[in-house]
């Protein structure tokens, strides 16, 4: 027994081919990165560069054509509009800043946008199902790149100044930008104030206490809506209102003036997901069970309630965690941003390298946040996903 | 009357359906209208074929574009000869006639010499299925390889800085591809492995490099890449740039590759197994030909985010189509003609794209997938 086992050599043991392999393999990778470090430093200092973040608290002496960042006034950290005065880590925050705008709202467009072209492909009525088809074809074969450019150069740069442009129910569109209706407060707002936080208080107050008291669900709702009618009341006047913008000579008052370039990539962002996000809410709608909506419609349910009712609940299983990497495409591809000149982080990052040389350092801080966002992003989605998933139903 | 009972049925079959059709048909009506009247009459299409060189060549030397030519002619010569002494098949008349529809439509606005290069390429698919089966099959491989030399050597006469165009753009889409693809494979493989190293390199690898933008990995390998040449090397920023590109592109390979690699039965490793193959060589001969070729329509959807993502060398000053469509736009003779070309621009790469995805669903076809 001895002499058979010593009889099989080294080099025929695949156990221990398979260590020796990954020994090697460890190895080699370890003095790929040294030889590769060794190289990038010494390629570095030959150039007269050196590896340092100091930069990002030397002052950054460059403007920002739009953006907010934390800040030191008077003794007080507050979020207002970057200053070249301020250091270049406030400008990157101020570019992370912008990135999580333009994705937040683009990711709420999206969806919105891309359940409703994926429920057309599924429309009966020919007109609507052709066109979401014909959207989601030409958009997924085009580049994302070029329909930006394309919506900043070809549309938001050739819309009439001020002066000429048409308004739209409140909405504006002028070579200044996109002007929209937001929401404002008003001079009662100093006295509602109190009663808006302290309504917020009682829900996380509510949602605080959960391990000792499990609160009924409709609390949730009925205690901060109560306070806040309770101080509406008292209040007797509108705490908030809609503000339309109006055109005043050159300039939009009221309402939100969104730049053109935040308009183009928001645009971009949210037209090109959306098909993506068509397909995948298709292929989760067609993937159920045909019985399904024939016992909705046995029950006498409409289309539309079958869909609300029906198909969509179950459909939302297997949508989440497709849409959950689109929402991190989305996130991703606003780095395209740089494109159009929108200070996004890349964007950000760009002027900055071109201004103190730190290229190097600077990506590496770029990515580490852009994967910092993805990791989030997916650990949400993970979360939710055990929420919606089947009880009892392995993943 | 046929056709009023089509319009019951498809658009008004129901009161929500018609008001549906109605406010789709007014909106289709009021944006189609805006933009037919643009296209046909204030648009200044002559933009595209004045600059056609520079959109497809970029600054490649005039005197010199005959190589590209060349390398396409025999590209799709090789190919015709290949696919003729393998199927035995003739060239379908679709192929003639949209040779001669092509060449008709561009017929009038391309220089005299072009012409004569252009028929040459719509001709060489169509010759080469022709001429095929009368080849002797021992031929074919070296054939090829002598093709395939020819046309890599074509090019290089012209410094790479000066290559562009939409040309630039196909280059980088074959070049990512082919090295990305291997080292896709290794990857997956790891990922699917049983070493444990091996394994969490590769998950570490490929989860890493698609947390991050793609254009963020580009950047940093044009920077990082000649730092680690010798500094008199300057090397060209188009083989920098693909590195990083092949990089990123690889991760997302893995990540295909390996749901094939776990879409094999089970029994079929363990089939392996008791015929005594050992690890690669059960992959080599059992498993990955399954995987892959249970993978191929995500493949070519991968070939075809690698043909859209090109466009991000624009971003780091490669002078691929976008680029060279912005350049055109400077121009002061066409200043203000960006919705035309950058229109164009969009075409050209929806028509590639589009010509991918068909080839995907006719190989799948006739590969049985789905079907077996």
């Amino acid at each position: 027994m001895k002499e058979a086992r010593a009889a099989v050599p080294f080099w025929k043991d695949e156990r221990k081919l398979g260590m020796l392999f990954q020994a090697l393999l460890l190895l080699t990778v370890v003095l790929v990165l040294l030889f590769l470090s060794y190289t990038a430093y010494r390629g570095m200092r030959s150039r007269g560069l050196e590896f340092s973040f100091a930069f990002l608290f030397e002052e950054s002496g460059f403007l920002i054509s739009e953006g907010v960042t934390l800040a030191n006034d008077g003794g007080h950290w507050l979020f207002r509009a970057f200053q070249p005065s301020d250091a270049n880590w406030q400008v990157l925050l101020a570019g992370f800043i912008n990135t999580l705008r333009v994705s937040v709202t683009g990711i709420v467009l999206t969806t919105i946008l891309g359940v409703l072209v994926g429920v057309g492909r599924l429309s009966s009525n020919w007109l609507v199902n052709r066109l979401s088809f014909a959207y989601v074809e030409f958009v997924r074969n085009t580049p994302l790149l070029v329909q930006m450019i394309f919506w900043y150069l070809a549309v938001f740069n050739k819309l009439p100044p001020l002066r000429q442009a048409s308004e739209w129910y409140g909405f504006i569109l002028s070579n200044k930008g996109m002007a929209v209706p937001w929401i404002a407060t008003t001079p009662a707002w100093s006295q509602f104030g109190p009663y808006f936080y302290w309504g917020l208080y009682l829900w996380l107050g509510l949602w605080l206490i959960r391990p000792l008291w499990r609160p009924p669900r409709w609390l949730y709702w009925a205690a901060p809506l109560g306070v806040w009618a309770v101080g509406l009341a008292l209040v007797r006047q509108l705490p908030v209102t809609v503000s339309t913008p109006v055109k005043k000579g050159f300039r939009v008052e009221g309402g939100a003036l969104l730049s053109p370039e935040f308009s183009a990539v928001l645009l971009a962002l949210t037209i090109y997901t959306a098909s993506y996000i068509a397909e995948i809410v298709r292929g989760a709608i067609q993937s159920l069970p045909k019985g399904q909506w024939e016992a909705a419609s046995s029950l006498g349910l409409s289309y539309g309630q079958t869909l609300r009712l029906i198909i969509l609940p179950q459909a939302l299983r297997i949508i989440v965690p497709p849409l959950g990497n689109q929402y991190l495409n989305l996130t991703k591809n606003s780095s395209l941003a740089i494109a159009v000149g929108f200070p996004e982080l890349f964007n950000v990052y760009g002027t900055l390298a071109n201004q103190t040389g730190r290229s190097l350092e600077g990506i590496l801080i770029v990515m580490a946040v852009y994967l910092s966002i993805s990791l989030s992003i997916s650990a949400f989605i993970n979360w939710y996903n055990t929420r919606v998933a089947l009880v009892g139903v392995a993943r | 009357m046929k056709a009023l009972v089509w319009l019951r049925e498809n658009l008004f079959n129901s009161f929500f359906n018609s008001v549906l059709t109605l406010v789709t048909l007014a909106l289709l009506y009021f944006s189609l209208r805006g933009i037919l009247v643009w296209a046909l009459t204030e648009a200044r299409w002559s933009v595209v074929p004045d600059n056609m060189r520079l959109l497809m060549v970029g600054p490649f030397p005039p005197d010199q574009v005959w190589r590209v030519w060349a390398m396409l002619v025999l590209t799709l010569l090789v190919a015709g000869l290949v696919y003729g002494r393998l199927t035995g098949g003739r060239p379908p008349l679709w192929m003639w006639l949209g040779a001669l529809l092509v060449y008709a439509l561009i017929w009038p606005v391309v220089f005299p010499s072009t012409r004569f290069w252009l028929a040459l390429a719509l001709l060489a698919l169509p010759a080469g299925i022709l001429a095929g089966p009368y080849l002797p099959r021992r031929w074919l491989a070296p054939l090829a390889a002598v093709a395939l030399v020819v046309i890599l050597a074509l090019p290089t006469a012209v410094n790479p800085n000066q290559w562009g165009g939409f040309f630039l753009t196909v280059l980088i889409t074959i070049g990512v591809s082919l090295m990305a693809f291997p080292f896709g494979l290794l990857l997956a493989l790891g990922r699917t492995g049983k070493l444990p190293v091996f394994r969490t390199l590769a998950i570490l690898y490929i989860e890493l490099i698609r947390g991050v933008p793609l254009v963020t990995v580009l950047f940093l390998s044009w920077i990082m890449v000649p730092l680690f040449v010798p500094e008199q090397w300057r090397l060209p920023d188009l083989i920098s740039v693909s590195i990083g590109f092949s990089m990123f592109a690889a991760a997302y390979l893995a990540e295909y590759v390996r749901g094939g690699i776990q879409g094999v039965p089970k029994g079929q490793y363990e089939a392996a197994w008791a015929l005594g193959l050992s690890g690669s060589q059960s992959a080599r001969y059992i498993i990955l030909p399954q995987a892959i070729r249970a993978v191929i329509p995500a493949l070519i959807g991968q070939e075809i985010a690698i043909f859209k993502d090109t466009s991000l060398v624009y971003i780091l000053g490669l002078f691929d189509l976008l680029y060279m469509a912005l350049t055109v736009t400077k121009n002061p003779r066409y200043l203000g003609t960006d919705r035309e070309v950058l229109l164009f621009v969009m075409f050209v790469y929806f028509v590639g794209a589009a010509l991918m995805s068909y080839a995907s669903r006719r190989l799948e076809r006739a590969m049985g997938l789905g079907t077996r």
